[in-house]
């Protein structure tokens, strides 16, 4: 129950002169309370694979499946609100709105009560690290570390058995990138949800349950 | 109100540059359409005002269009004029109104004396313009009793009448062997006391109809939207004015003065045309700067937007917070746009309004369009941009 599991996944990027296979008979079950990384050289299918487990997207061929259900079948807004948060490398988060807003922001989508979601919001930028000063402020105005990890806290608040990382250090110094996969490894760990990121740092890979690698849209090794 | 409202509402007033560029901009269509239809409104009232309260004199001349006062011309023409023949097919008096008439004739007796027939009073000019000249007429008679062909008169109050068998005054008057006593109805002090003033139609013999001479005659036309239609009637019986041809087959001819009104009256609509060309233009205008005011506004935000989805907000909800925003600053111009117009008294009549909130409506139309675009975003995006 609640494995996420891609299940001989094709992806093609139909383009207006030619198409891209992307993925090719990708399978692979992701379970709970496990740290997965993911390595493979550039254009090897990590963010097109990333995407489909985020439900942004459905296979070309193939079965993305979540507690059971294709993603084909299910409204994947939902499934995206309620089952799986993203973290992604430049950390998008809203330039106008305050750390502490951005924290909270997938609770006021999910209509919790403001003063409720901004309480939860404080307590994830807390246990990630932010302080009460940093809170106040607007996300261009921290560094790259504390950025990722505002993005970290905003994940941890709907509160999803489901997180995927696309290179989440790929621009974080050393001290940062330990910091955020401290982090990352302690929400598989402590929490028990399902972590995947994927990167190029191979210290980060270190710290994995699992590290799957790709090649050519293909997994091509496990250990 | 929810939460996520509340931070749509703060972002408003956090973007407030845009914001206010946008209130601006539609605050200035607005302000720019109520101003074109106060100077619409205004154009056609002036037409309006113009077509209803110019007289515009028509005056009856020989062919060349020279002589307007000595016509000798036959009172045929007057009673054609003032529809008098039931059975005519000519329809001028449908179109004239105000119709003056007179013609003069010298007695024989009394000697001296000259008989002017008038329509009414404005019909000789000696009796409007003489300085001092003082109409009074008897009790239980009005100038009306002109139009008639009864055998009356109003003679100068110099004039000394003769008694009948009922206490009425009355003067006897003849020419060669007509000859005939007329009741005197009204005096005039100060007139020439050798002019006698008879009804246009007064009848030497009560009952027999008799031609006479006219030696003036003017009208007004009646309804200066048809005015085309009234000429043409009118150049049925007359001649168009033409000093090269002299007589037409007509020996009369009218000269309507039309021509200063029909010029002002084509400046004033060449105006409104102006103006009703700017209109639909600025209704274009509005389209386009609807569409793309917002979709420049929102397209720096695409990647808000597609975070937005990514945490699972729904394409309908993104589509329409976006058309929240645009609306309620889209309200606020148009507010503003108002208040200016109020303010600076372009309004002018209520009409002007569900124009200008059409106006609102299509601009938001075009900001929905762009919206839809925007909000069609694919999050798959954000795997990719860089920062
Ligand atoms: N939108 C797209 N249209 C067409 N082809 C695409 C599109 N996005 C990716 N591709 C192609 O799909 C393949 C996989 O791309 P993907 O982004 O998944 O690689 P990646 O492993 O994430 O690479 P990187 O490490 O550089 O981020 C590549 O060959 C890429 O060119
Ligand atoms: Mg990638």
């Amino acid at each position: 129950m609640n494995d996420l599991i891609a299940d001989n996944i094709t992806y093609i990027y139909k383009g207006k002169y030619q198409s891209v296979k992307a993925l090719k008979e990708f399978s692979f079950r992701f379970i709970p309370g496990k740290f997965y990384a993911i390595l493979g050289a550039s254009g090897s299918g990590k963010t097109t694979l990333l995407s489909l487990l985020a439900g942004l997207d459905v296979p070309t061929e193939g079965i993305v499946s979540f507690d059971g259900l294709s993603t084909k079948d299910i409204d994947r807004d939902e499934y995206r609100m309620e089952h799986v948060s993203v973290i992604y490398q430049n950390y998008n988060l809203f330039a106008h709105l305050t750390v502490m807003e951005n924290a909270a922001y997938p609770l006021y989508i999910h209509n919790v009560p403001k003063k409720e979601a901004d309480a939860i919001a404080v307590s994830n930028l807390k246990k990630v690290g932010i302080t009460e000063e940093q809170m106040k402020r607007f996300p261009k105005t921290l560094s790259g570390g504390e950025q990722q990890r505002i993005a970290i806290a905003r994940a941890l608040a709907s509160g999803s058995e489901i997180i995927l990382a696309d290179e989440p250090t790929g621009n974080l110094d050393t001290k940062n990138t330990e910091n955020v996969i401290k982090i990352l490894h302690s929400l598989a760990k402590d929490d028990g949800r399902c972590v995947i990121v994927v990167t190029h740092d191979l210290d980060v890979a270190q710290e994995a349950d699992v590290v799957l690698k790709m090649s050519d849209g293909k997994l091509v090794d496990q250990r | 109100m929810s939460a996520v409202l509340k931070i749509s509402l703060s972002l408003l007033w956090r973007r407030r540059t845009q914001s206010i560029l946008l209130i601006a901009l539609v605050a200035l269509i607005v302000a720019v359409s109520f101003y074109l239809s106060g100077i619409a409104y205004y154009e056609e009232t002036a037409i309006e005002k113009m077509i209803n309260s110019t007289d515009i004199n028509c005056i009856v001349t020989d062919a060349r269009g020279m002589n307007s006062s000595k016509l000798s011309m036959s009172s045929v023409l007057v009673q054609s004029i003032l529809g008098v023949f039931e059975d005519d097919d000519n329809r001028i008096s449908e179109f004239v109104k105000d119709v003056h008439a007179m013609g003069v004739v010298f007695l024989t007796y009394p000697d001296g004396m000259e008989m002017h027939r008038i329509y009414d009073f404005a019909s000789d000019k000696m009796l409007c313009e003489f300085e001092g000249a003082k109409i009074e007429l008897f009790d239980g008679f009005t100038e009306d009793i002109f139009k008639t062909s009864e055998q009356v008169c109003i003679v100068s109050d110099s004039v000394e009448p003769e008694y009948d068998t009922e206490n009425n005054p009355v003067i006897s008057i003849g020419l060669e062997r007509k000859k005939t006593q007329l009741r005197i109805v009204g005096t005039i002090s100060n007139s020439e006391s050798n002019v006698i003033y008879v009804p246009l139609n007064f009848q030497w013999e009560k009952d027999a109809s008799e031609l006479f001479l006219v030696d003036s005659c003017t009208f007004t036309i009646k309804d200066n939207n048809r005015l085309e239609e009234a000429k043409n009637e009118i150049y049925k019986l007359f001649a168009k004015p033409d000093l090269l041809n002299g007589y037409d087959s007509k020996p009369f001819a009218v000269v309507v003065q039309d021509d200063t009104y029909l010029e002002s009256l084509d400046g004033l609509r060449s105006n409104l045309r102006m103006v009703r060309v700017l209109i639909p233009i600025l209704t274009v205008l509005t389209v386009a700067i609807g569409f793309f005011a917002s979709y420049l506004f929102t397209k720096g935000r695409i990647k808000e937007f597609a975070v937005q989805r990514c945490l699972g907000l729904k394409r309908r909800r993104v589509f329409f917070d976006i058309i929240g925003q645009q609306t309620l600053l889209a309200v606020i111009g148009y507010i503003i746009g108002l208040l200016v117009a109020v303010i600076t008294k372009s309004i002018h009549d209520i009409y002007s309004i569900p124009n200008t909130l059409l106006l609102l409506a299509i601009f938001i139309s075009g900001a929905s369009c762009s919206a839809f675009m925007i909000a069609k975003v694919n999050p798959i995006i954000l795997m990719k941009t860089e920062d």
